[in-house]
């Protein structure tokens, strides 16, 4: 009954209410849209970088982030190792061994890059590398043999078949140079690995570089990506003080900032724009009330209920915005899907700027449903404080001075 | 005229309150959207300001070859003569040779890709104020053997401080892999941690000597101007002069930059037109219900010979009225609280790793050109008209008949 009556006083005055929840449409929409494209960039931004370098989750030695070398690098210890296999929530650990050194090709000159001892299988499985193969295929952890990247490739003027030679420092300072045959070239996605990476088989990394039976981390597949930190303090009761869990946060500080600040101008930006909207239904709700006061003394004497009277009100401008969010949220929701879809590809000018970070230039944008609720709700909830207005006014009315007009 | 300008003003403060609102509502909006440009603005302006000056300069001039493969042997053909030239140039305010080359830096305890700066010690410090950039240890001096200078971040991955031995290794032009020890003479610290760790200088002598390369070969020289204005004559007139030389100014050198310079100012405006699109809807509300709660009267007033030409007009300027009330007060309101950001900075320290990445530091300066304060009084007057239109239009269609009729 009362939502009848709140519903139908809606359209006593249709012009108004079309306008305000016009107002709350559009504002809603304009948000739900910089949010989808803000939110779906860091996530692609995050993602693209996490799965290029170290993953969601790793096990490394004590203080080798901080160092990246390989004096820090550590042996992961059978009992650990088993107890972390059997942890429900992880669904494997990919090891790494990586160490940079000068790579040369026969016609030109050398060149530092990055030698990554890998499980090929493994890094196919979780972060596709195997899809990314231009030519060739990737090294078996004991093959004698390297892939690499494809820009590195054209920058060292080698090809499938050539041979690159590695000059590098080894563990507890033995050399560790070696000459191997190419036998495969992968296109990286991220602008830096492409342009600096080296795939060796694990096995024969440890043997280049004298780190027998070491490892500079292992990623840690969780099964979901987004409760890392109740795992991560999990994990780590299961180590001692030579080797530690760390997450993505932990290991990549100044992209998860340099995002925050981003993301902080956005919502500066729509802290406004709702300010903006928050006046605009005020003003509505000050006229509604204005001018319903001598119906609103008129009930009142006739013996309906103060909060009776009040719910309904309520309900009312409730409803008001409610009406603009539901419009705003379907209006958006095509326009972010299609984005999500198809992502927005980035001109070259802003190409330098992402591989700064890593990224590929693209962006997607989110239609994560936790953007439509938490917006649509931080509206509702901004309207109803609003709508509180209306319900003390009702309280405070005197029906026969508000009859008398 | 002047009635219907003082009758206007007059309907505004009928409902105090209302109106009120709607004033308010249009100074906060234009306070924090004016506020909020200005911050970009000066976030903007300071990284870019930052990179030509630490990073870039207004000019680069290379080999050809260099940008596609930065490989050694494409080495400018006469750097010397260019330098020369350009410190006769009354517009250039510093030039700087450099010899670059890509390699290992390797200490007992790690080893790193680095790229390797041959610097002319003086000349680099009046371009980038390198020297005031070292922490600890000291700068450049004639003394010494292989000295290098490395930054704060990549000495702690190496775990060395002044004084310590690193080894470069980097190949030459006929790619021969040459190894050589350098003595740490300083630490330098940068705002962007990513070139503290990829960059290290020594001097072009050192590097050119142990390349086997003669003291004129160059692979860079960089020219810092006194107005960043000048940076695409100057670059026109260098690039007539060194056909064979490849001159580029900081747009070319970094697109990015120079793009978000100029999309800056759009992307701004369109928020200030949201905001002011958002106000409208508030601005329509009202007036059309200032219109509708007043038909009688309205009916009155036309009934009596009040022309529809001076109704629209009292409606368009009442509505006006709202938005000059609220427009310059809040331009005051943030132009007020841009002076103070200013003065005295915003400090971002929350976010400073990330800020750094962008190579910026912690204070932010808001800045905001004049034109944009224009820019902004024009969008507020457009949004206001088109906000008066439809309550002064509805005004029109009234019938005086049916509206005097009603109770």
């Amino acid at each position: 009954m009362l939502v009848k009556i709140a519903w139908r006083n809606i359209w006593r005055n249709k012009r108004r209410s079309v306008i305000t929840m016009g107002s709350v449409a559009f504002a809603l929409f304009f948000a739900l849209i910089m949010r989808s494209m803000q939110l779906g960039t860091y996530n692609q931004a995050y993602s693209s970088v996490i799965n290029a370098t170290t993953g969601y989750l790793q096990w490394q030695g004590e203080g080798y982030w901080d160092k990246q070398s390989l004096e820090r690098s550590f042996y992961p210890e059978d009992s650990v190792l088993k107890r972390i296999t059997a942890h429900k929530t992880v669904l494997d650990l990919v090891p790494r061994l990586e160490s940079f050194a000068l790579l040369a090709g026969a016609k030109s000159e050398t060149r530092p890059g990055l030698v990554r001892g890998i499980d090929a299988e493994k890094e196919s499985l979780y972060f596709e590398l195997g899809d990314k193969l231009v030519s060739g295929r990737l090294p078996d952890p004991d093959e004698y043999g390297i892939s690499l990247a494809q820009k590195l490739a054209e920058n060292l003027k080698v090809g499938l078949g050539d041979t690159l030679v590695i000059i590098g420092q080894g563990y507890r300072g033995m050399s560790a140079n070696g000459k191997y045959p190419i036998i495969g070239i992968a296109n990286l996605p991220n602008p830096e690995a492409n342009k600096s990476t080296v795939f060796i088989g694990i096995n024969q990394m440890q043997e280049l570089t004298g780190a027998y039976g070491q490892l500079t981390g292992m990623v840690i597949i969780p099964e979901n990506t987004n409760k890392l930190e109740p795992l991560k303090a999990e994990l780590n009761t299961y180590t001692d003080n030579s080797s530690e869990i760390l997450t993505w946060r932990d290991m990549m500080p100044e992209l998860i900032q340099a995002m925050e600040a981003d993301s902080a101008g956005g919502l500066a930006i729509l802290f406004i724009l709702y300010l903006v909207i928050g006046f605009g239904i005020f003003g509505t709700i000050l006229m509604l009330t204005a001018e319903r006061k001598p119906e609103f003394g008129i009930l009142i004497s006739i013996g309906m209920k103060r909060t009776k009277l009040a719910l309904t009100t309520f309900l009312e401008t409730s409803f008001l915005s409610l009406v603009g969010i539901i419009i705003g949220s379907l209006l958006s929701l095509p326009i972010s899907w299609y984005y999500h879809l198809n992502p927005i590809k980035l001109g070259a000018e802003m190409e330098q700027m992402t591989e700064e970070y890593g990224m590929e230039p693209i962006i997607p944008f989110s239609v994560d449903p936790s953007i439509w609720l938490t917006h649509g709700s931080i509206v509702l909830f901004i309207s109803m404080l609003l709508g509180l207005y209306a319900v003390f006014s009702i309280f405070k009315l005197s029906p026969v001075k508000a009859m008398r007009r | 005229m002047k009635i219907i300008l003082n009758i206007a003003w007059r309907n505004i403060w009928r409902n105090k309150l209302r109106s009120l609102v709607v004033i308010i509502s249009i100074v906060l909006g234009i306070w924090a959207g004016v506020f909020v440009s200005a911050f970009s603005f000066g976030l903007n302006d300071q990284r870019k300001d930052a990179l030509l000056e630490n990073q870039f300069s207004h000019i680069q001039i290379h080999n050809p070859n260099w940008k596609d493969q930065n490989e050694m042997a494409y080495t400018l053909e006469s750097a010397n003569k260019i330098i020369e030239n350009l410190k006769g140039d009354p517009r250039v305010r510093a030039t700087a040779p450099r010899i670059i080359a890509n390699g290992m830096c390797a200490s007992a305890h790690y080893s790193g890709g680095v790229q390797i700066y041959g610097v002319e010690p003086e000349a680099e410090s009046e371009i980038t104020g390198l020297s005031s950039k070292v922490d600890s240890g000291q700068y450049f001096s004639a003394e010494g053997r292989n000295p290098i200078l490395i930054g704060a971040a990549l000495a702690e991955k190496l775990e060395v401080k002044p004084g310590s031995k690193v080894v470069l290794s980097f190949s030459n032009a006929d790619n021969d892999i040459i190894s050589a020890s350098f003595k740490v003479r300083g630490l330098y610290s940068e705002v962007s941690s990513t070139i503290e760790k990829i960059k290290v200088y020594v001097r072009a002598s050192d590097l050119q000597t142990l390349l086997g390369e003669g003291a004129e070969s160059y692979h860079e020289v960089a020219a810092l101007l006194y107005a960043e204005e000048n940076s695409d004559s100057l670059r026109k007139e260098l690039a007539a002069k060194y056909p064979t030389d490849l001159v580029e100014s900081w747009k070319e050198l970094a697109p990015e930059l120079a793009y978000s310079d100029s999309i800056m100012s759009q992307m701004l405006y369109i928020i200030i037109g949201i905001i002011m699109l958002a106000l409208s809807f508030g601005i329509i509300n009202t007036m059309l219900m200032a219109v509708l709660e007043r038909r009688k009267e309205i009916g009155v007033l036309m009934s009596v010979g009040m022309s529809k030409g001076r109704i629209f007009m009292m409606i368009i300027i009442e509505t006006f009225y709202l938005g000059l009330l609220g427009g310059p007060l809040g331009l005051l309101l943030g132009y007020w609280s841009v002076e103070q950001g200013a003065k005295n900075g915003l400090s971002l320290e929350v976010f400073s790793d990330g800020l750094a990445s962008f190579g910026i530091g912690t204070i932010i300066y808001p800045n905001l050109p004049n034109s944009f304060y224009f820019g902004t009084v024009a969008i507020v007057l457009i949004m206001t008209l088109f906000a008066s239109i439809y309550p002064a239009r509805h005004a029109l269609k009234l019938n005086p008949v049916e509206t005097i009729r009603t109770i």
